[in-house]
This record gives C-alpha cells, sequence and structure tokens, in this order.
C-alpha cells in the first residue's frame, strides 16, 4: 500500500498523539483530558493548515485524524481508568471475560445454526442466532465471575450490564465490518496461531470501555 | 468441543512446564514455594504437600508459583528468611526467572525434531523431480521463457533433484538473479531467472507450479459447481472446448467471458460429462469462481533422527526470526494483529489440529511454546525478561535498584506496554481509514 507522504505524516501524529492520551492519564488522571483532547484537534489542524495543499482531500484527513485519535487513543485510555479503581484488574478481566465468551458463543452457535442475517449488506458472517447466543455467553461469563471471583455485584446488575456490554461490543464488531467493507479489506483469516492475546480483541472493547468505567465510577 | 478440549490442553501443557520451571530451580536454590498454580483466581481444586499448595485456579489464561520473599513489601517470618526469594543471590533468583521461558524453548526445541520424526504431511509431489506444470503470465519463470514440461536441473551450479529443494531455493532468493539449467527436449539450456519478492512475506517468488491434475478435490456447498452437479474425484478435461491438463488452467479460463455461462466437460470414471456452469465473482479478490479446491496428494514423510535434528533446530531458528520480524512489523503497521490471531484462533486451530493429527497438534504446541518463551524473555517490567532486566542492572551496580526506581520502572513499563496496545490498534484503525 502506498500512501501519500502527507497521509503518512498524519498518521504518525495521529498515532503519538493516540499514544499520549492513556499515557498521560496513567500519569496525571482522568482530567488531563480536558485540555489533551483540544490540544490533539489543535495539532491536525494546524498541520493540515501549514502543509496541506491538497483542499479537496481535507475533509477526510481531518475526520480520519481526528477520529482515529479519538477511537483509539482515547477510548483505549479508558483500560487504566478502569485499572486504577479499586480491584481494577478484576474488573478488567471481567469485562474482557464477558467480551470474550460473547465473541466465542456468538461464532460456534453463529456457524453451527445461523440462518437469519444480522447486517448482509455490512457483514454476510453475522447472524441474529450468533448475536444472541454472543449475549447469553457474555451473562454466562458475567454470572460465573462474579459469583466465584469478583462477589460484587448482585445478579440482577451483573445480567444487565453483560447485557450492555455484549450489545456495545457487537455494535463495535459491526462498526469495524462497516470500516472494512468500505474500505474493502476482506474479513482476514489467520496465517499463524499468535498471540493476541487481548490485544487483538481490544477493538470489541473499544465501545464498551467508556461505558464500563463510567459505570464503575457511578456505581 | 474437540475444538475447547484441545485448546485447553495445549494451553495447559505449555503454562505447566513453564512453572515447572521456575518451580524446580526454586526448589533447587532453596527457595520456599507455597503455591504452585494452572490458572488464575480462585481454586477448584488444591492438594497440599509440605510447604507448597499444587492447585488448578479458574481463569485458564496463566498461571503462577508463588515463592516466599516474592513481593518487595512482603514482611517475612524470621525462620522463612532462609527460605525467601529476595534473600538469594542475583544469580539465584535469575536463574529461578529464567527457567521458566528456558522450559518453553526447551519444550519445542524437543517437539520440532520429534514432529520430523513421527512425519509430516507434505504434498507429493515434494521429493519429485521438478517438472514444470504450469508458468503464470507475466511471472518471473515467463519472462525468463521457462515453459511448462521443463525440467529443473540446476541452480547457481547447485543440483536440484527435488521441489523440495527448488522452491526453497525460490523462496530464499527474492529479486536475486538465479542460473538456472533447465532440461528441454533432450537438451540442456541455460535461463536466467529473477524471482520476484512477495508482497505479503517478502519471500521469493517464480509463478512456477508443479504439475496439479484438474482433479476436484472438494465442492463447496451453495456454489455453482455443485448446483451444476459436478462431484468429488471429477476430472475436468475442457471448458468450452478448451483442453485443460493443468488446476491452474481451469482457473485462468474461468476468469474470461465477464462470467458467462461456462461448458464443462469432465471424466467420471469411464464417462464423459458436461455441465453448463456459472461462475460467480468474488467480490473480495476480483476473480470469478465456481466453488472447486484440487485434489493434494498429501504423503508423510519420515526423517532419521539425525536429519530431525538438523532439520527441526533450523525450523526453529527460522520460526524465531520471524517472530521477531512479525513483532517490528506490528509496530511499524506492516501487518494487523488480527492476522496473528488470539486466544480463539488458537482454540480453533488447535481444534483443526487435532482433527488432522498428532503431528499437527505437535507443531502447533511447539510453534506456540517458542513464541511464549520469546515472548516472556522480552525485556519489558511484568514479564520475565523484566526482571532479569533488573537482575541485570542489580548485578552490574552491585546493589539492588532502590525500591522507588524499581516502582518507577515498573509504572513507565505499564504505560509503554499500553501504548504498544494503542500503536497496533490505531495502525489497525488507520488501515482501515486510509482506503
Amino acid at each position: 500500500m502506498v500512501m501519500p507522504a502527507g497521509d503518512y505524516r498524519l498518521k504518525t501524529i495521529g498515532a503519538i498523539l493516540s499514544a499520549s492520551l492513556p499515557f498521560c492519564m496513567y500519569f496525571y488522571g482522568i482530567t488531563v483530558f480536558s485540555w489533551l483532547i483540544p490540544f490533539s484537534v489543535f495539532i491536525i489542524l494546524a498541520y493540515l493548515l501549514l502543509y496541506h495543499n491538497n483542499i479537496s482531500a481535507i475533509t477526510g484527513l481531518a475526520g480520519k485524524g481526528v477520529f482515529g485519535i479519538i477511537y483509539t487513543g482515547l477510548f483505549l485510555s479508558y483500560i487504566i481508568g478502569i485499572k486504577t479503581t479499586e480491584q481494577g484488574g478484576w474488573w478488567l478481566l471481567f469485562l474482557f471475560s464477558i467480551i470474550w465468551s460473547n465473541d466465542t458463543f456468538a461464532y460456534l452457535i453463529g456457524k453451527g445454526f445461523g440462518n437469519i442475517k444480522l447486517a448482509p449488506q455490512i457483514s454476510p458472517n453475522k447472524t441474529v442466532e450468533g448475536a444472541f447466543a454472543g449475549i447469553i455467553g457474555g451473562i454466562l461469563a458475567a454470572i460465573i465471575f462474579n459469583t466465584m471471583v469478583l462477589k460484587k455485584l448482585d445478579l440482577f446488575s451483573a445480567v444487565l450490564l453483560a447485557i450492555m456490554i455484549g450489545i456495545l461490543s457487537q455494535l463495535g464488531d459491526l462498526f469495524e465490518s462497516m470500516l472494512k467493507r468500505g474500505a474493502g479489506v476482506k474479513d482476514s483469516g489467520s496465517i499463524i496461531p499468535g498471540h493476541g492475546g487481548i490485544l487483538d480483541r481490544i477493538d470489541s472493547a473499544l465501545i464498551p470501555l467508556p461505558f464500563f468505567y463510567h459505570f464503575l465510577m457511578w456505581s | 468441543m474437540t475444538t475447547l478440549l484441545s485448546f485447553f490442553i495445549v494451553l495447559g501443557i505449555l503454562i505447566f512446564v513453564h512453572e515447572l520451571g521456575h518451580f524446580i530451580l526454586a526448589k533447587k536454590s532453596g527457595v520456599g514455594v507455597l503455591k504452585f498454580s494452572l490458572g488464575f483466581g480462585p481454586k477448584i481444586v488444591g492438594y497440599k504437600k509440605d510447604e507448597t499448595e499444587y492447585l488448578i485456579s479458574m481463569l485458564p489464561l496463566g498461571g503462577y508459583v508463588k515463592m516466599i520473599g516474592e513481593e518487595t513489601n512482603e514482611e517475612i517470618k524470621n525462620e522463612d528468611r532462609e527460605k525467601s526469594f529476595a534473600n538469594k543471590p542475583v544469580s539465584s533468583r535469575a536463574a529461578i526467572v529464567f527457567a521458566g521461558p528456558l522450559m518453553n524453548l526447551a519444550l519445542a526445541l524437543i517437539l520440532f525434531p520429534v514432529i520430523y520424526i513421527i512425519g509430516i504431511h507434505v504434498p507429493a509431489y515434494i521429493d519429485k523431480q521438478p517438472v514444470i506444470g504450469y508458468v503464470f503470465k507475466d511471472s518471473p519463470a515467463h519472462k525468463a521463457d521457462i515453459k511448462q514440461g521443463d525440467i529443473i536441473i540446476s541452480i547457481d551450479g547447485k543440483e536440484v533433484k527435488t521441489w523440495e529443494v527448488f522452491e526453497s531455493m525460490i523462496l530464499s532468493n527474492p529479486n536475486n538473479a538465479l542460473k538456472v539449467e533447465i532440461k528441454r527436449d533432450g537438451n540442456i539450456i541455460g535461463k536466467e531467472l529473477l524471482p520476484s519478492s512477495s508482497k505479503h512475506t517478502g519471500a521469493g517468488v517464480s509463478g512456477i507450479l508443479p504439475p496439479m491434475s484438474p482433479t476436484v478435490g472438494d465442492v463447496k456447498s451453495g456454489y455453482p459447481a455443485e448446483k451444476g452437479g459436478l462431484k468429488i474425484g471429477d476430472t475436468i478435461i475442457s471448458i468450452d472446448g478448451i483442453n485443460t491438463a493443468h488446476w491452474a488452467e481451469i482457473q485462468e479460463i474461468l476468469q474470461s467471458g465477464g462470467g458467462k455461462e461456462k461448458e464443462v466437460a469432465i471424466k467420471r470414471g469411464d464417462s464423459v460429462l458436461t455441465f453448463t456452469i456459472k461462475p460467480r465473482l468474488n467480490e473480495d479478490a476480483g476473480t470469478y469462481i465456481i466453488g472447486i479446491s484440487p485434489k493434494q496428494d498429501i504423503i508423510t514423510k519420515r526423517y532419521g533422527p539425525v536429519d530431525a535434528v538438523v532439520i527441526g533446530t533450523k525450523k526453529m531458528i527460522d520460526m524465531t526470526i520471524f517472530t521477531f520480524v512479525i513483532i517490528k512489523k506490528l509496530f511499524v503497521g506492516e501487518v494487523s494483529i488480527k492476522t496473528l490471531g488470539g486466544p480463539l484462533m488458537i482454540a480453533q486451530i488447535a481444534g483443526q489440529a487435532a482433527e488432522s493429527g498428532l503431528t499437527a497438534f505437535l507443531s502447533l504446541m511447539a510453534a506456540l511454546s517458542l513464541q511464549l518463551g520469546i515472548l516472556n524473555l522480552l525485556p519489558i517490567p511484568v514479564l520475565d525478561g523484566g526482571h532479569l532486566l533488573f537482575f541485570g542492572i542489580e548485578k552490574l551496580r552491585g546493589k539492588p535498584l532502590n525500591a522507588k526506581v524499581m516502582e518507577i520502572a515498573q509504572h513507565v513499563g505499564i504505560a509503554l506496554l499500553i501504548v504498544l496496545m494503542v500503536f497496533v490498534t490505531y495502525n489497525d484503525i488507520w488501515r482501515l481509514l486510509d482506503r
């Protein structure tokens, strides 16, 4: 893939700003965003003003730049927010076990029994049966994890939380399929088995992350 | 079910071996071990012998060995002082930490040769004489005037007797002009072949295929071929009157005509049948397909112990290099974390591996064990490699790092891990935005 040099610079600037968000949050707390986000937007627009002559591409570039920073940098920062709450590590594992279970159930049941397409234009592989199974899987994981490890939630909140997280995570997945569709990327198979671990599931967690953080803050 | 089961078996063995490394060395250096656990979190079953509790815990994402005096601010009873991890010399502590990843590397080092001794499944052509089956248009081989039916005799003066040798020479020589001797109609002719480099892997590509009979090995359900009436075992003799002697010719003919119906003549048993099939456009790849895949003759190739050790070790070195290449590419955004696959992908592959035989299963285990060993040795705080880094500094300074510095280093380490995470995700998302 060959990118115009300008785009490549924008990508690099965006990557550095994105990475600086969680880094600063780790050391200065969540209030850092009240100036860091405007600052990032400012940097992007300053770059575009100073270095970009291709006027017709400017809307797209500004969008990509800001969206990339918010969607990855800001959303991922909430991992730190969650981690720094009481028993934060366990809460994170709680969140990820719901998401993993959601993915696994959706995949297995969808593959075995899926008939009704969820969103054929966006992703031909996702089915309604799979989506429901995913939510159920998330609920099971939440109940098991809560009763055996965390012991912090009552049954009702655990189930409700799992449903919310399940829906948000599936929306995130659908959104990414949509991006893929738009970009003309195939749903990629794996070439080598590896250790994606948390990393490769992180995009299903992106949207639930801020929600889950604020749930913890609220409760 | 096999999938899930084999996943836990593979993961369980890898974790067990890793923790066993820590455990044995800890015992050997006289450190008291309180817990030896497979998995994290609350225990499922446990068994206590002497001072150590052996556990299986709920979350199957790793394991741990808990030693006396491991935490920096742990209170240690006087009688335990001797058995405390913190009280041991740097060398013992480093050895205990190093033993975990080392065991994973050792497991891989044993498994790779074992796999070659049991025998690996390879396509049958790999041991045969390299007679060219097909040359893609405009490929390096096509430009070098190498044709169907030519026999490769030597490359750069080195005799080439089998496809295996031929392919490995091509793979390792991207953008490197090779002097190829071929035999055509009984004459030996010299050609110059310049393999191009693959966009995905960087390996050399020649555009040459071995002979592949146009016999159907699999018919995908719901695709035009199945609806048209093709069955497994059919041999395609012609399409629209054009003879097909090689599998690649089928694909080539299907691309012509923009998806119009094709007359496909096949041989089934002794009878010749003709079907009308309308190819379907595969939007992702931009090619016309009918949903069939070739029949592949697979043989089991076994190696003697000495050869197996040599080849197995070489394979392990290749995979080690490959792992680092991938890590680098992740950082700069050349590959997506998706293509690597996470636990679910490991589970899927473990399942398939278990279904397709012991060697496949062991290969997966060897590869994962190797990667686990390597990744754990990276100098990142919280990983074994991070501890080793601290021990290294302690050895150089002659005294332990001060607790404050160590804590800061831990924090910076965690922050860096998150930065890495953001980089990888950002690259992934940007890849999608940028088209």
